[in-house]
Parts: C-alpha cells; sequence; structure tokens
C-alpha cells in the first residue's frame, strides 16, 4: 500500500467559547490515497469545514495531527490549493493575473506557467475573458477562476470547501461537469467538502459521512460509479439507491 | 458556455444596443453651472443691483474683479505658494500615513508601541500646535508642510488600519494557500484591495491639508493666500479677502478633480453601485 496522500491521526478540535467549551470536531482519523476524489458530507456544524482548515494548515488540531505527504501540517502553504464558497477571486487582477498569481508569488519562471495558465484558461471556458476583471464576469465564470488558478498552480492536494454552494443550481452542475473534466485531464488529489448528496456522489471515488454535535465520521462509503460520469448517471437506480443510503445516515442520526 | 451576466457590466455598454435616441441626463452636469450663475446673480443683486449689504460687509462682483486686475500676478504667486505647500505635505503625509498604517497592521509589536503616540496625537487640532512649529521651523515653509502633513498622516494611518482589518479573510487565506509569504500577503493582497477605501481618506486629507496650511499661513509667513487674507483684513479690504478665500474653493475643487481622476483609474476594477 502506497503512502496516504493526506492523513489525519487522531485529531480533535476544541474552542473555549464564553466559557463554555466547545467541541468542533471529535476525535477524528482519515486517510486519502493519492489522486482519490474523496467527499465530506454533513450538515452544518458537523465539523467539516473544520477538518478541512486543519488539513489546509488555517487551524491547528488541539489533539492528533494531519499529515499531507507524509509532512506535518504547519501553516498554509502552495501544496494545498483551496477553493471556498465565498468568491476568492481577486477583484484587482484580470482573469489572466488571478490564474498566474500562485506562480508569480513564488517566485517561478515564466516560462514554467505560461502554457499552464493559458491551458486551464481554455479548459474552464474564461479564454474570452483573460483580460477582463472578476467584476464583469458571473458568479459562475468567478467560481471557474477560482478552481483554475488553483490548478494551475499545481498543487498536491486540492481542499474544495463546498466550492458551489452559492451558486444556483444549472451553474451548480455545470461547475460540477467542469470539475470531473479538469480533474480527468489532470488527476489530483482532491476532498470536497459539500452538504449537497447528489453532488458528493457524482464527482467522488469515496463519500466520507460525518454528523454534528460533536462532529464525527459516522460512515465511510466507497462510489465506484465508473468514470466518465454523465448527468444521465444521477438517473440511474444506483445512484439513487446510494443518495438515500446517505440520506437515511444523516437523518437517522439527526434523529437520535 | 458562455453565460455573461449582464448586471455586472457598465450600464453604458447594456444600454446601447439600437437605442440610439438622445440621453438627455448627460446634459444634468450643466445643472452645476446653473447654480453658480444663479449665486453669481444673487450675490450682484445683493450688492450692486439693490444695495442691499454694505461692500464692506460683503464686497461687489465688480470690486473683487479689480481686485483680481490690481493683484494679478502677485496673487498667483500666493495660489501657487499655498498649493505648493499643501500638494507636497498632503502626498508625503498621506503616503507616510498608509506605511505607518500598515506597519502596525503587520506587527503586533509595532502596534502597540505606535498607538499611544497616533492616539495622543489624533484629537489634537494641528493648528493647536502652530505656536511651536513657528518655533521649531521659523516661518519659511517647512513648518507648514509638517504641520499639514501630520494631520494627513493621521487621517490616512487610521483609515489604513480600518480599511486593512476589513479586507476579506477569504482573500488571505486564499494568498497563503498559493503559496505568497506574510510579507507578499501585505504588498499584493492588503494594498490593492484597501486602495478604494483609502480614496475617501485622501480626499479628506486633502481638505485638512488646505484648513492647516491657510490657519498657519495666517500666523505667519512670508506669502500664500493665508497672508494675502490676514493683511487685507487688517486693512478691512474686503474684496481681496473674498478673492483669497474663492481662490482657496478653486485651488481645493481643483485638487479634488485630480484625485478623484486618478482614484476612478488606479480602482477601475472595483464593483461600485453607481455603476
Amino acid at each position: 500500500m502506497t503512502t496516504p496522500a493526506i492523513s489525519v491521526v487522531d485529531v480533535a478540535k476544541r474552542f473555549a467559547a464564553r466559557g463554555t467549551q466547545v467541541v468542533a470536531l471529535e476525535r477524528t482519523s482519515l486517510d486519502v490515497a493519492p489522486l482519490q476524489i474523496v467527499s465530506i458530507v454533513g450538515p452544518s456544524g458537523c465539523g467539516k469545514t473544520t477538518l478541512l482548515n486543519l488539513i489546509a494548515g488555517f487551524t491547528q488540531p488541539t489533539e492528533g495531527r494531519a499529515l499531507v505527504g507524509g509532512r506535518p501540517v504547519e501553516r498554509p502553504g502552495a501544496d494545498r490549493a483551496v477553493v471556498f464558497q465565498a468568491d476568492a477571486v481577486f477583484p484587482w487582477l484580470t482573469v489572466r493575473d488571478n490564474l498566474s498569481y500562485g506562480p508569480r508569488v513564488r517566485g517561478l519562471p515564466r516560462t514554467e506557467w505560461q502554457g499552464r495558465v493559458d491551458r486551464f484558461m481554455a479548459l474552464v471556458g474564461l479564454r474570452d475573458f483573460a483580460d477582463a476583471y472578476p467584476k464583469q464576469l458571473s458568479g459562475g465564470m468567478r467560481k471557474r477562476v477560482d478552481l483554475a488558478r488553483a490548478y494551475v498552480n499545481d498543487p498536491d492536494v486540492l481542499l474544495l470547501d463546498e466550492p458551489f454552494g452559492a451558486l444556483d443550481v444549472f451553474t451548480k452542475e455545470a461547475m460540477q461537469q467542469a470539475l470531473l473534466r479538469i480533474s480527468a485531464e489532470e488527476p489530483k488529489t482532491i476532498v470536497f467538502i459539500t452538504h449537497d448528496i447528489e453532488e458528493a456522489i457524482f464527482v467522488s471515488d469515496r463519500v466520507v459521512v460525518m454528523t454534528p454535535r460533536p462532529g464525527r465520521v459516522a460512515a465511510d462509503i466507497p462510489v465506484t460509479f465508473s468514470r466518465p460520469r454523465s448527468i444521465e448517471l444521477r438517473a440511474e437506480p444506483a445512484f439513487q439507491r446510494l443518495r438515500l443510503e446517505i440520506a437515511g445516515l444523516l437523518i437517522e442520526r439527526e434523529a437520535a | 458556455m458562455s453565460n455573461v451576466d449582464d448586471s455586472h457590466i457598465p450600464a453604458e455598454t447594456v444600454a446601447d444596443d439600437g437605442d440610439r435616441r438622445f440621453d438627455w441626463q448627460r446634459l444634468w452636469p450643466l445643472a452645476s453651472l446653473g447654480t453658480l450663475l444663479v449665486v453669481g446673480c444673487i450675490w450682484w443683486l445683493l450688492t450692486s443691483g439693490l444695495s442691499i449689504v454694505k461692500p464692506l460687509y460683503f464686497p461687489a462682483p465688480v470690486e473683487v474683479i479689480s481686485s483680481l486686475i490690481r493683484l494679478g500676478p502677485s496673487l498667483l504667486a500666493d495660489g501657487m505658494a499655498t498649493l505648493m505647500r499643501v500638494v507636497v505635505s498632503w502626498m508625503l503625509g498621506s503616503a507616510l500615513g498608509v506605511l505607518a498604517g500598515l506597519v502596525m497592521v503587520r506587527s503586533r509589536i509595532a502596534y502597540f508601541i505606535l498607538t499611544p503616540v497616533v492616539e495622543a496625537l489624533r484629537p489634537v487640532p494641528p493648528v493647536a500646535l502652530i505656536p511651536f512649529v513657528i518655533l521649531w521651523f521659523g516661518i519659511g515653509d517647512s513648518g507648514k508642510i509638517f504641520l499639514a502633513a501630520l494631520g494627513c498622516f493621521m487621517v490616512m494611518a487610521i483609515n489604513t488600519i480600518v480599511a486593512a482589518d476589513n479586507v476579506a479573510p477569504v482573500y488571505l487565506r486564499a494568498a497563503r494557500s498559493l503559496g505568497a509569504t506574510q510579507n507578499q500577503v501585505y504588498r499584493t493582497i492588503i494594498l490593492p484591495a484597501i486602495g478604494p477605501q483609502l480614496v475617501g481618506g485622501l480626499r479628506i486629507g486633502a481638505a485638512l491639508a488646505f484648513a492647516i496650511v491657510v490657519a498657519a499661513e495666517f500666523l505667519g509667513a512670508k506669502n500664500g493666500i493665508g497672508t494675502l487674507i490676514m493683511l487685507a483684513s487688517r486693512t478691512l479690504n474686503t474684496p481681496v479677502v473674498l478673492l483669497g478665500t474663492i481662490v482657496i474653493g478653486l485651488e481645493a475643487f481643483f485638487l479634488e478633480r485630480v484625485i478623484r481622476w486618478f482614484s476612478l483609474r488606479l480602482t477601475s476594477w472595483a464593483e461600485r453601485s453607481t455603476d
């Protein structure tokens, strides 16, 4: 067995809030194999974003540790790109400058990233908007800039924190297709946080179900549908059975 | 694939399809000229036309114009002296203020070292320091520039700290995850992000610099509009006093326009509710 791309070992996260202790994340472990796409689903408050922030290095665990590429996570870094739900496209940079931001701050020579910028710009369908400012783009287009910017920087793992949560249904489906297309073109280890069960099944190889208060992993379900996946997959009985199974897990825990 | 959302494109580009009727809103700025004309007429009526106001209390337009002709080049020299002091102090003070603000946001220790100084000086009206400044610098340019720069410095330091606190954390996190170091985050994220918010401080600072420089010229200077007004008021030469204030008004208006022109170009990326 190869070493996991991401390894979360017995992490727990507690906050002190107004004198009482809040458990954001109960002792949790999770391994993600290289080039695997793992979704983490659960209602708000289940600690899924906390888990992602620990892997990204935005916060430190109270207990346990997170390893990426075998090295403990100490701070945010270019090996772990993050795409957020909120619009994180830099509005003062053009689409092209947003895409090349990562390689430029890291001081890489232009020859190394120029081609990647053009390639991913075309892949997300933004070639005609290279010199546009984000304010001229729709929400879906900005999200594609965000995704392409993460890919251009060539990280080891991609952390997506409800990236399509703020988009309308049609744009969301187009974005899921775009993600599948890009990840087929250039496979990456991806952790995908969402509260949309269908979205989780559709994009990933594995769905981790988390439950709230205190946040912990309730189930770990493999998704074996073959790739490439098209929108028709969602109508398959097997897809819907899996969706109901996961929904049942969440409802059951909620009631308990 | 191309789902361009029209609402993000400035209105002009959207409205420009086939609708070729004349847009009367383009003429609205002329209303400002109309206001000036009306005020001018009322001024003339009250002083010369109906002679309701005595010339000593408020001089007639014709007296002001004759003062303008009489003073000629010396008025220009005074005007330029004041404008130069304002522009130099404003640029210097604002730049240092932004720098100090960024340093205070960047470093906790710098914040605690500088806070007492800033907080102690901030509520003090800079004009209250004029006696000291005349003692230290004499009545030349340097004292006035120092004082007005101090005023602009305070405005911009506070403006920068507040604006930097308001930068969306998601930008900082995104930049860090893309490999930016802390210092790069300040240069490539915080500085451009606070740009639009600094414009307000720059405009307030420019107005403040005029107030301080003119006040300082009142209390001791070799030249400048403040000095001109001061000397004229001693001989109750009210047309020159009024002329001086008009020159200050024109200069402030001009500077304001320049600031607005530059800021619109430098922050053209920002979304505006008036687009």
